[in-house]
């Protein structure tokens, strides 16, 4: 279960959203996923999180 | 998001250095680190501020360090350092690239107090202006900042209510709208705020937003209201994600939706 921490990007022009996951929610402390969510198609592209510095 | 990448910033684990993780938006890996000074033991003071800054760079702010990286190779471009005392709060940087925008706050006991603005040349980092006074010193840390052709306008809590007001390029003179009298009147609109105000550029317009509910569209460069609303406090937000010219929407979050909101046509210039 993700959950997201509060921290997100919109970008219109690409047609993204790019929220800033916990991957832990229970409390939400990380590590965390950013993620590429399709604003017109819904489809959700996983980042990497262990390289991230957040 | 700047200069074509998102970055990412979180604070360093104890005896870590800190740095800011440069990110490609379609993959969303990692790109490069980008490693800031180090910052002094418990330090308490504002996260990082990055903003978009000229030639495809970026501007990042750590407590006193300014450092301008080109987005295609990770070096550092240029650099400064505030005076003693001070930290990064916030950075905006004018969309010709020719002005950077500093928001700063004193440090005190490990926390940010106070504001002072300072104005440097956005592509080689030379201060040129500093201004504390007049309505800046009423403001209790740094200010949240949007520069607009001409200018910079900083949205800044004064106690339980809070200020907008408009410094000029070259030597941030107060412009305008608002007239520093504007602490003494009602709390009651876009310039003296309750609790909160957030400020976005985009499409000619400055767009503002607060805790009354007041969303409005001004002229950015004299401060004129083109069109305002009032919305319910059930449809309150905090901060305006986006403005989208060419569909001429804005977009903002409440509480976890997406809102898609049409602003009148005389917003857009």
């Amino acid at each position: 279960m993700e959950s997201i921490s509060g921290g997100q990007v919109i970008d219109p022009a690409a047609g993204a959203v790019y929220p800033l996951v916990s991957k832990t929610n229970t409390s939400v402390r990380g590590p965390w996923v950013l993620c590429r969510l399709d604003l017109r198609t819904g489809a959700v592209h996983l980042g990497r999180h262990s390289r991230l510095a957040a | 998001m700047a200069s074509g990448y998102l970055w990412v910033y979180g604070a360093p684990g104890p005896g870590s250095q800190p740095a800011v993780s440069q990110v490609g938006p379609v993959t969303v890996a990692l790109t490069r680190p980008i490693p800031l000074p180090p910052v002094p033991p418990g330090f308490a003071g504002p996260p990082v501020a990055v903003t978009a800054g000229p030639g495809g760079s970026v501007w990042i702010g750590s407590d006193r360090a300014l450092l301008r990286v080109s987005a295609s190779t990770g070096s550092v471009l240029a650099r400064a350092m505030l005076p003693h005392g001070l930290a990064v709060w916030d950075i905006s940087a004018d969309t010709a690239g020719r002005i950077l925008y500093v928001s700063a706050a004193h440090m005190v006991r490990g926390g940010g107090e106070g504001n002072v603005m300072l104005e440097y040349d956005a592509r080689f980092g030379h201060r040129l202006a500093t201004a504390s006074g007049g309505l800046i010193r009423y403001s209790v840390a740094g200010a949240a900042l949007t520069a607009v052709p001409g200018g910079v306008w900083l949205s800044f809590r004064t106690g339980m209510l809070g200020l907008t007001i408009h410094l000029g390029k070259k030597g941030l003179r107060m412009i305008a709208p608002p007239r520093p009298g504007i602490a003494l009147r009602r709390p009651n609109g876009v310039f003296h705020w309750p609790m909160y105000e957030t400020t976005a550029y985009g499409g000619g317009a400055l767009w503002v937003a607060d805790q009354l509910g007041i969303m409005a569209c001004l002229d950015p460069r004299t401060g004129r209201i083109r069109a305002s609303e009032r919305l319910r406090q059930s449809q309150l937000f905090y901060q305006i994600e986006a403005i989208d010219p060419a569909a001429r929407k804005i977009l903002a979050l409440h509480n976890d939706d997406l809102l898609q909101i049409t602003p009148p046509r005389q917003c857009w210039s």
